[in-house]
């Protein structure tokens, strides 16, 4: 019975071309998209990037300008569609020391400029501002050599502020390519829609009268429902392990990276089966639940989106309200996402043995709460 | 000896001030065919879903005659198949595949379940579709299968809810005949279909419900309908006399159909109708047939069909 179960639910599955899409096509396209957004480079964002720079060719604003093109930008005085305009007061280096506060550029960001680069080019512009100063004060004070060419004095600059040898970063789970990190966000989204299928199957033999049927066979109905919820957890480990394959091994091949290594197997295994397992239960719930096929592709899809969203899948957590971020410490896709998180670029630790026992106690509450409510389901059902 | 004894069984649906059914009484012997009848809403399902152990009746009883000491849940397990009026299988499976994964959760042993598979493929005529997806089926065949999976623990009581639906008349008359042939092997069936014609040739015991009450129709006994054709439409005077008869006469423009219940009545009809000047075009003297006894009933007790 098992056997033919599980072979039942799978051919279900793979002859239903939106399950498919949901499990499989769908979190690939995110991962492809995301991954393929996050291997462009800041240099190429930046150079990319249209800046307008209107100056009245003094040397000061000619200095600036050339300090903020080393950042990689490209200034041009004219431009119809800028994203960003910048507008420079006439004579800084008066402006610069004198002991007024006042504002010596104006910054105009073009609507369609993201937060995040208007972010990066204030802070470049600030740089290269304090670079233009210390420069004008080195010339002042005589400290530079104004005979020495400018390309020379501007390095003398740039090396007396580099402050990098100061900072040495030790984040050690920084090692692998940074554009795979947005995989287990979508691989964990994918894996928490078997709620469609589940729900779609159980529904379908309610409403075609075959659970009705499976109610005189001589079978118990909750072992029936254990059997199913086994069959799709199979299904999700696989699925899991495909999506893992496809986000780690072949998608960083497509964009000339080298493939993430899989440095702890094991631990991976347990994470699928664990994440699985949770995924399964939390879907057990809303298929018990639902009662139309609109119902359960709001419901199920629906909740699964705002889970994601409160996961921090779509907007980093990191810039997310505090009381955002409080939530999400709720979420079994966010336990699920730290979980993968850590086995792929990190060493497991405390934080992800407490994901997986959450993830465990999520699973066995929800599997009470479901088998609960598809033994009333199946009090209910009667003949039309 | 009884397959089953429904006596005085009355049920309610919560919240519902009228009962559902009342006063129900049957007794269908083993090998028999019960044929239930009735309006949309009269009952019919419900009765199925007592029958079937989905529903606790509010009072009364039903016996199992074969049935010792088993719940009747249990007993439905072991026992009964239900054919839906639905197609209860996977139209994504292949017909082997629907049957192969229904006769798994029946407790067969393999090789037993192999022979189970076979019989009733063979039973049911569908051998030759095997292999083909069951929602690319012809509606007949679906049918069919949708009986299959019903046969494979071979059920001694056998429910069917309107089992030819939307099927061709061949279709229809492989099903029929199949039921006929379980029936001839002992089986028990309960068939429920609006087609009035199948239900007379089929069923040994017909019950009509309608709102829940039952009435017992025993073919046999049932009296018999006089048509007769004139060549011309009955005149005022004709229609006034046979009006005044102690019969139940309907009559249309040229055509009179008398309802006889003894042969003194057909005596008095005819002797009224010879001493007429009418010319007879066409007479019919048979059995009431099923579906005027429903039409009669329903106009008897003023009902609409909905």
């Amino acid at each position: 019975m098992i056997l033919q179960s599980i072979k039942k639910e799978f051919i279900l599955v793979f002859s239903d071309l939106h399950s498919v899409a949901v499990l499989l096509i769908m979190p690939v396209i995110f991962m492809l998209i995301m991954t393929f957004a996050m291997s462009e480079r800041q240099d190429d964002m930046i150079q990319n990037l249209q800046v307008e720079f209107k100056t009245n060719n003094e040397f000061e604003q000619t200095l600036f300008g050339k300090y903020l093109s080393k950042f990689g930008y490209q200034l041009k005085p004219e431009m119809s569609k800028a994203s960003a305009s910048l507008l420079l007061e006439s004579n800084l280096k008066q402006q610069l020391f004198s002991s007024q506060n006042m504002p010596l550029i104006q910054i105009k960001f073009g609507s369609s400029t993201s937060p995040a680069i208007q972010a990066l080019l204030n802070q470049h512009v600030q740089l290269a501002f304090a670079r233009l100063k210390l420069h004008l004060y080195m010339l002042d004070t005589g400290e530079m050599d104004e005979d020495l060419p400018l390309n020379k004095q501007m390095a003398q600059i740039n090396q007396q502020t580099d402050t990098s040898q100061y900072i040495q970063v030790t984040d050690d789970t920084l090692t692998l390519p940074v554009v795979t990190y947005s995989v287990p966000s979508w691989l964990i989204f994918g894996v928490y829609f078997i709620v469609l299928p589940i729900s779609l199957t159980l529904l379908n033999e309610v409403q075609s009268g075959t659970l009705i049927r499976l109610k005189t066979f001589p079978l118990n109905l909750q072992h029936y429902f254990l059997v199913k919820l086994f069959s799709f957890f199979l299904f999700s480990i696989g699925q899991f392990l495909l999506l893992s394959l496809i986000g780690w091994r072949i998608i960083p091949l497509l964009i000339e990276l080298p493939p993430v290594p899989y440095n702890q197997i094991w631990e991976l295994i347990c994470t699928a089966l664990i994440v699985s397992l949770a995924a399964v239960s939390f879907a057990s719930i809303i298929a018990s639940l639902v009662r139309s096929f609109e119902q359960a592709i709001v419901l199920g899809g629906g909740v699964n989106i705002i889970m994601a969203a409160l996961s921090g899948f779509m907007v980093p957590l990191d810039i997310m309200p505090t009381a955002l971020q409080q939530i999400a410490q709720f979420s079994p896709m966010y336990w699920s996402a730290q979980l993968v998180k850590g086995t792929m670029y990190g060493q497991f630790n405390h934080d992800h043995w407490m994901s997986i026992i959450y993830l465990a106690v999520f699973a066995i509450i929800s599997l009470t709460i479901s088998a609960l409510l598809f033994r009333r389901r199946v009090r209910e059902l009667s003949w039309n | 000896m009884s397959a089953f004894i429904i006596t005085d069984l009355e049920f309610r649906y919560a919240k519902s001030s009228v009962p559902a059914l009342q006063g129900i009484n049957i007794n269908l012997a083993t090998g028999q065919c019960l044929g239930l009848i009735g309006p949309n809403g009269s009952g019919k399902s419900t009765l199925l879903s007592i029958l079937s152990g989905l529903l606790t009746p509010t009072s009364g009883t039903v016996h199992f005659s074969q049935n010792s000491n088993l719940t009747l849940t249990k007993f439905v397990q072991n026992n009964v198949a239900l054919v839906p009026q639905e197609y209860a299988f996977y139209p994504q499976l292949s017909v082997a595949q629907n049957l192969q994964y229904f006769v798994s959760l029946c407790g067969f042993r393999y090789d037993e379940s192999q022979t189970r598979v076979k019989t009733v493929s063979q039973q049911c005529q569908l051998l030759e579709v095997s292999s083909q997806k069951a929602k690319f089926l012809s509606g007949g065949y679906k049918r069919r299968l949708n009986l299959a999976i019903a046969l494979l623990k071979d059920p001694q009581i056998l429910y069917l809810d309107e089992p030819t639906v939307g099927v061709d008349p061949i279709s229809r008359g492989a099903i029929l005949s199949l039921l006929s042939t379980l029936k001839n092997q002992g089986k028990t069936i309960v068939y429920t279909s609006h087609l009035l014609t199948e239900v007379q040739d089929i069923c040994d015991q017909i019950v009509m419900l309608n709102l829940g009450k039952a009435s017992y129709l025993s073919l046999n006994t049932a009296q018999k309908c006089l048509t007769i054709e004139f060549t011309e439409p009955l005149s005022r005077s004709w229609v006034k006399q046979l009006s005044s008869l102690p019969i139940k006469v309907d009559y249309k423009d040229n055509r009179v159909k008398a309802f006889i219940d003894s042969p003194e009545e057909l005596l008095t009809i005819l002797a009224l109708l010879s001493s007429s000047q009418l010319v007879i075009l066409n007479i019919h003297y048979d059995q009431t047939s099923l579906t005027q006894y429903y039409l009669n009933h329903m106009e008897e007790n003023d009902i609409t069909e909905y």
